[in-house]
């Protein structure tokens, strides 16, 4: 297996990593930092997609992880 | 008389973390509190739903160009695109209940930021355990 390079599932699942990464940054940001009243009602709910995108984004980073290593 | 029938059966352990996986894979209907309209939502970040990320942060990059795919504007362009093909999969409009299920028209929905109110209320609902749970847990 390639320890040094990474192979394109790999290098996808990276992405979608970070990508849900950011998108758990943005919504918890707005739970923290409300644009509106909507957020601000909503805080509870905009925390529970962080959560979620935070806890996916970990599952897909340690997926890419162990490929890379396997 | 035995009494066997009269020893209440123990709870299942972590029960309250059941899912139906068919309701999963194959979406439950919902229905939004003030428009009537009905989407049918997957669990979020189900298997096609990552592959569905992938393929649409590729569409992305292709039309919009290599490396574009990591700002905050396509994070949320990918994700309505992601949403639309693997997490909604058909809806029933309140003011045309024939019309048929549309992805693209929903990842433009999902996209439109004057309906940041769907876009949350969608990503809400597809995120939460009680809506996937069996209808009766042991």
């Amino acid at each position: 297996m390639n320890h040094v390079g990474r192979t394109g599932s790999e290098q996808e699942a990276a992405q979608l990593a970070a990508l849900l990464q950011r998108l758990a940054r943005h919504y918890r940001e707005r739970a923290e930092q409300p644009r509106d009243l909507a957020d601000r009602i909503n805080r509870h709910e905009l925390l529970e997609l962080a959560e979620g995108a935070e806890e996916f984004a970990q599952e897909t980073a340690a997926r890419a992880h162990f490929a890379c290593a396997t | 008389m035995s009494t066997a029938t009269n020893v209440p059966t123990p709870p299942r352990p972590f029960a309250s973390l059941q899912v139906d996986p068919q309701k999963v894979r194959d979406g439950v209907w919902i229905t939004h509190p003030d428009t009537g309209d009905q989407v049918r939502i997957r669990r979020r970040f189900n298997p096609e739903h990552a592959a569905a990320y992938a393929a649409a942060r590729a569409e992305y990059e292709a039309q919009h160009g290599k490396g574009t795919g990591e700002s905050d504007a396509a994070d949320l362009a990918i994700d309505a695109v992601a949403m639309s093909r693997a997490v909604v999969v058909d809806w029933r409009l309140a003011s045309d209940p024939t019309r048929p299920y549309d992805p693209a028209e929903m990842a433009a929905l999902l996209a439109d930021p004057e309906l940041d109110e769907l876009r949350r209320w969608i990503a809400a609902q597809s995120n939460r355990r009680a809506n996937f749970r069996p209808e009766v847990t042991s």
